[in-house]
């Protein structure tokens, strides 16, 4: 397997040198650490995305937002069969 | 005996509205300005000078605001399918599933390449590649909201599909029917078109606020005039997709279109509302004049519906009680064939569980001549079908009303600007200023028509909201509720708070 490896620079007192990749990935690659180095209004904007993140998929989908048919049946059938109850009414009353 | 507790659902839709609302308070500006930053950057890179690629800087800027406190948050809606519409949720994953996945690749990749290069790429690409990328993400996020208006076409009409009752899920049958259904079309073409009416007049109000301060009045004047003929072309465009959407409507969701038009009685020859005042407290069937007062287009509404003078276009009580002469089957009439269709939907499940393939063939025989009322069978009475009559009328009239004031305006910003007199008109630019926010309630309302117009359907005719949810206790989704309120809140002030800074940095900034 070919690992894409790069330079990433000084570890201790040894140049961490690697393989190449494609140059059209290193630009790409720098335009985003550069890009990210000079923001300025950004970096408050980024600081807002990942908090907004963090609280979406840490807190509220995993504490609040159970998939509720995943999480209470364990088989396509078993779901199948729960939503045909609920539509026939084979449940009873709800 | 079918029904579920009636506060579980209430506060599951008003979590919804409370969501989406919310999520759509962005979308408008990035689909809109979005393109308007294309257009300047287009005139920066044919023009060479510097002042247009300045000002482009600083309407990505802001669009780079919006964007970055609204991304993600749609996302919230598809945790609440999964948790208070779990068997909404189960019933369409087959249809929404590709356009959604569409949609999640769509926004992946463009976020992930387009995005960067726009923002972090003025010096590092050459300028007709990045003038690429900015095109590439105004459509991008267009192409984007395309697959979830598609999704939300197909609920208020469901086509090409079929109902699969061994695993109880609409299956998809035909793409391009789902597509291409003229719901569809008009949904898309008149949510992207006013939406780029919105982020028309987001500059224009921005620009307008720096003219009455005297500050950077060339970038000021120049983003108008772009802004202008942008917002004018698409708030005409707006207004006829808008007919169509209605037209589309008396076909597929009468129901709907009498709502939005307050009309408890069809007619041939039937009359549009100019401007009118429901009588409160109307009730269906009770013989009371549905209109306090009201100023009528002789006409106009089967004109509108029907395409000629003279086309019978049904009311309200046509829709629930029938109309046998026009060929209307009451509501009563659709809710006998809808409770066959469940009591032989039970049956076909009865007779798989006992291995009898000979009633298991009668039964879905017997339900597959009356699944196309399955949603019906669970009303308790014919008047359910009516959905809240006065929000959907009063959001459907003021949303018109702005959507033609719009028009004026834009028309006469237009003129002024031409002919460079907008300095000179403090009072057109304090218009420039409030009609955004005019604009802005007039899109969200759009929605309530939508949405609130198409009660008590989950899925049109098929699935109604009541049985679309999640049997949960209604604490759960109370709680839920207020967290995301305050979430909400705080994000919003923290957009206005931003934008208001940056807006006053002004270009510099940018």
């Amino acid at each position: 397997m070919i690992l894409p490896i790069f330079n990433i620079g000084i570890l201790g007192s040894r140049r961490v040198e690697v393989a190449m990749i494609s140059p059209n990935f290193m630009r790409f690659y720098h335009l985003y650490r550069d890009g990210f180095q000079q923001m300025t209004i950004g970096r408050t904007l980024w600081k807002i995305i990942f908090i907004k993140l963090f609280f979406m998929f840490f807190v509220l989908k995993l504490f609040f937002f159970p998939n509720f048919l995943s999480t209470q049946f364990s088989t396509e059938q078993q779901r199948a069969d729960h939503v045909l109850m609920q539509l026939t009414g084979s449940a009873g009353n709800k | 005996m079918f029904e579920l507790d009636l506060g579980t659902v209430n506060w599951a839709r008003a979590q919804f509205t409370l969501t989406a609302m919310y999520h759509w308070l962005f979308v408008p500006i990035t689909l809109g300005l979005s393109f308007l930053c294309a257009f300047y950057e287009s005139i920066y890179v044919r023009t060479g000078k510097e002042e247009w690629k300045r000002l482009t800087k600083f309407w990505m800027t802001l669009f780079g605001i919006n964007f970055a406190i609204g991304v993600a948050t749609g996302i919230i809606l598809e945790f609440e399918f999964g948790t208070n519409w779990s068997n909404y949720s189960w019933m369409v994953g087959d249809i929404f599933g590709a356009p959604l996945a569409i949609e999640g690749i769509f926004a992946f990749f463009i976020e992930a390449t387009f995005f960067a290069v726009m923002f972090f790429g003025w010096e590092r690409t050459s300028k007709g590649f990045h003038l690429f990328s900015t095109w590439m993400v105004a459509i991008g996020s267009n192409l984007s909201a395309l697959w979830i208006l598609i999704a939300n076409g197909w609920m208020q009409y469901p086509v090409g599909m079929a109902f699969n009752p061994d695993n109880a899920r609409f299956e998809m049958q035909n793409i391009w029917e789902v597509l291409l259904s003229p719901v569809a079309v008009a949904k898309f073409t008149h949510t992207t078109s006013s939406s780029f009416v919105v982020g028309s007049l987001f500059v224009i109000a921005v620009s307008s606020y720096y003219l009455l301060k005297g500050r950077h009045v060339d970038m000021a004047k120049k983003s108008i005039i772009v802004a202008t003929v942008f917002g004018l072309l698409s708030s005409l465009f707006t207004a006829f997709t808008g007919d169509e959407s209605a037209y589309a409507n008396a076909y597929t969701q009468p129901m709907k279109l009498a709502a939005y038009e307050g009309l408890y009685t069809g007619s041939k020859g039937a009359g549009i509302v100019a401007l009118g005042v429901l009588t409160s407290g109307k009730k269906i069937g009770d013989g009371q004049d549905p209109f306090t007062f009201e100023i009528s287009i002789p006409k106009g509404l089967s004109l509108l519906a029907k395409r000629e003078l003279n086309g019978f276009v049904p009311g309200i009580e046509d829709l629930v009680y029938g109309n046998k002469a026009e060929g209307i089957m009451p509501v009563s009439e659709k809710m006998a064939r809808g409770k066959a269709a469940i009591t032989d939907l039970a049956a076909y499940k009865a007779a798989g569980k006992a291995g009898d393939e000979q009633a298991k063939t009668a039964a879905i025989q017997r339900f597959k001549a009356n699944q196309q009322y399955l949603g019906f069978g669970y009303l308790n009475k014919p008047e359910e079908v009516v959905p809240p009559v006065a929000s959907t009328y009063y959001s459907f009239h003021f949303m018109v009303y702005v959507g033609t004031f719009v028009i004026l305006l834009l028309a006469l910003f237009l003129r002024t600007a031409f002919t460079n007199k907008l300095a000179e008109s403090p009072w057109l630019l304090r218009f420039g200023v409030a009609s955004f926010f005019l604009a802005y309630l007039a899109s969200e309302l759009g929605w309530v028509v939508a949405e609130v117009g198409r009660q008590p359907w989950a899925i049109q005719d098929m699935l109604p909201v009541k049985m679309a949810a999640t049997n949960i206790g209604a604490g759960h989704v109370q709680a839920t509720f207020f967290i995301f309120f305050v979430l909400f809140a705080v994000l919003l002030l923290a957009e206005i708070k931003i934008m208001q800074k940056q807006i006053k940095i002004g270009p510099e900034g940018a």
